[in-house]
Order: structure tokens, then C-alpha cells, then sequence
């Protein structure tokens, strides 16, 4: 089962459309998920998850190494099929290195 | 569950604004006079939008600031400018994004709010809408373009 965390500015708006269309993604392509919300602001600390989306332009990085991805697109839908294909081969990888 | 309200008297047509702060003063002025927020809205808004702005660069460019906090009732208000307004990307991009539709709007339960909040991303690319609510000519106008794209996932007190 991957762990996702998704974090935008307000831990609102986008979090929540990104968090709908991350759930559509991963239950059609038949990958267990269990996803949190949190700020962007929250990002440094976060830990015991898989990786890391994230609604807005920021240069954090997460301190154990938990990759980070920005998913704008999900909600802009401008390059949203480009950061579906990256999205479902992270996932793949580290489901893989399970 | 509880609707997002949404009120002619929170939509603001062609407004002379200069700058992001005073579209969203006077969107937050009003909100707080219909009782949907506290005074502290204003200042939380103002803040996250200048270290997590939301300009995006739609068919017509517009921002969509807002806080889940200091709001006691999900709202929704509709704001156009007579000339654009300098916001900042919520993507980072760099430069002034020239801002012409703004929605302010304060949402207090986030699970409740999904659906309209779909429906307004949706609305978002939808060219001819967006064109459409530039050039409305006046609240009524306005109201009834967003309340006829959102459907029955708003309410109205009025």
C-alpha cells in the first residue's frame, strides 16, 4: 500500500481536488493507497510516508528523503497526463522496492 | 452538509481596484459584514497569499485566494477588475500574473466542500466562462453565470 501525503498552502482547496483526482488515478490502476493532507509548511517534518505532492511552487524537501512531487497539473489540468505517467512510475518504484 | 453560500451582494463587477490586498479587503469586508467570517479573515488571507499565492494563468487569468480559517460559514464571492491586478503564480512562476477574475472565498469544512470545489476547478477551464464572467456587466449578471456553472452546490440567502 503506498503512503501519500498531499500539502498545499492552505491545506484546503487544492488538496483536496488533487487529493479526488490522486484516488481516481491509484483505484484505476489498481494500487492500494492511503493518502494524508498537510501543509506545505509541514513538509521538512513528515515521516512513515512514501512520497509527497505538493499544490504550490516550493522548494522544500523532505529531511528523512521522502520524494517530493509537485502536482499542480491535477489541478490546472496543464500537463496533468505528463504528471500522471510520472506519478503512477514513482509509485510503481517504490511499491516495487517494498 | 452544509452549502457554500454565495450572494449577489458578494459579487463585484469592474472594480477600479490597484492591488491584490485591496480586492481582497473588500471582498473580506463584506464576508464579515454577512457574518460568514471573523476579523481575523482579512489579515490570515492577505498573509497566505503573499507566501502561498494563487494567481493562475487560465484563459483568463485569475486568483482564488483563500483560508480555512477565522470562516464560520463557507462562502464564496466573484470579483472583476477593470484593469488587471498584479498577483503571483501559485506555481512559482516568475513574474506578475495580470489578474483579471478573482474568487475570494473561505471554506469551512474541506470534505464538505469537495464537489463545488470541482466544479469551480472545472470552471476554471472552461474558456468561454471565464470570458463570460470578465465581461458581465454587473452583479446580477455574474451571479447567475456562477450559480448557473455551480447548480445547486451553492445557496443563497437573499
Amino acid at each position: 500500500m503506498i503512503k501519500i501525503v498531499v500539502a498545499c498552502g492552505g491545506g484546503i482547496f487544492t488538496t483536496s481536488i488533487v487529493t479526488e483526482r490522486i484516488k481516481e488515478i491509484l483505484s484505476q490502476n489498481k494500487i492500494k493507497f492511503n493518502i494524508t493532507p498537510h501543509k506545505i509548511t509541514e513538509i521538512a517534518s513528515i515521516t512513515g510516508e512514501d512520497l509527497i505532492v505538493v499544490t504550490g511552487k516550493t522548494s522544500a524537501t523532505n529531511d528523512s528523503g521522502i520524494p517530493v512531487m509537485i502536482g499542480i497539473s491535477l489541478f490546472t489540468g496543464v500537463g496533468e497526463e505528463e504528471f500522471t505517467e510520472e506519478f503512477l512510475a514513482k509509485v510503481r518504484e517504490i511499491e516495487n522496492s517494498k | 452538509m452544509e452549502k457554500m453560500k454565495m450572494n449577489k451582494d458578494l459579487i463585484f463587477i469592474h472594480k477600479n481596484f490597484r492591488t491584490k490586498e485591496e480586492v481582497i479587503a473588500n471582498a473580506c469586508d463584506h464576508a464579515e459584514k454577512a457574518g460568514y467570517v471573523t476579523a481575523d479573515f482579512k489579515a490570515d488571507l492577505i498573509k497566505r497569499e503573499q507566501t502561498f499565492p494563487t494567481g493562475l494563468g487560465t484563459a483568463v487569468p485569475l486568483a482564488i485566494p483563500h483560508v480555512g480559517t477565522s470562516c464560520t460559514t463557507s462562502f464564496m464571492s466573484l470579483t472583476t477588475v477593470s484593469q488587471p491586478v498584479d498577483f503571483e503564480y501559485m506555481d512559482g512562476t516568475e513574474g506578475k500574473a495580470p489578474i483579471e477574475i478573482v474568487f475570494v472565498f473561505g471554506i469551512v469544512q474541506p470534505e464538505d466542500q469537495v464537489k463545488v470545489l470541482q466544479k469551480l476547478s472545472a470552471l476554471f477551464q472552461d474558456a468561454e466562462c471565464l470570458n463570460r464572467i470578465k465581461t458581465a456587466q454587473d452583479p446580477e449578471e455574474g451571479f447567475s453565470i456562477i450559480s448557473s456553472y455551480l447548480g445547486d452546490l451553492t445557496e443563497t440567502d437573499q
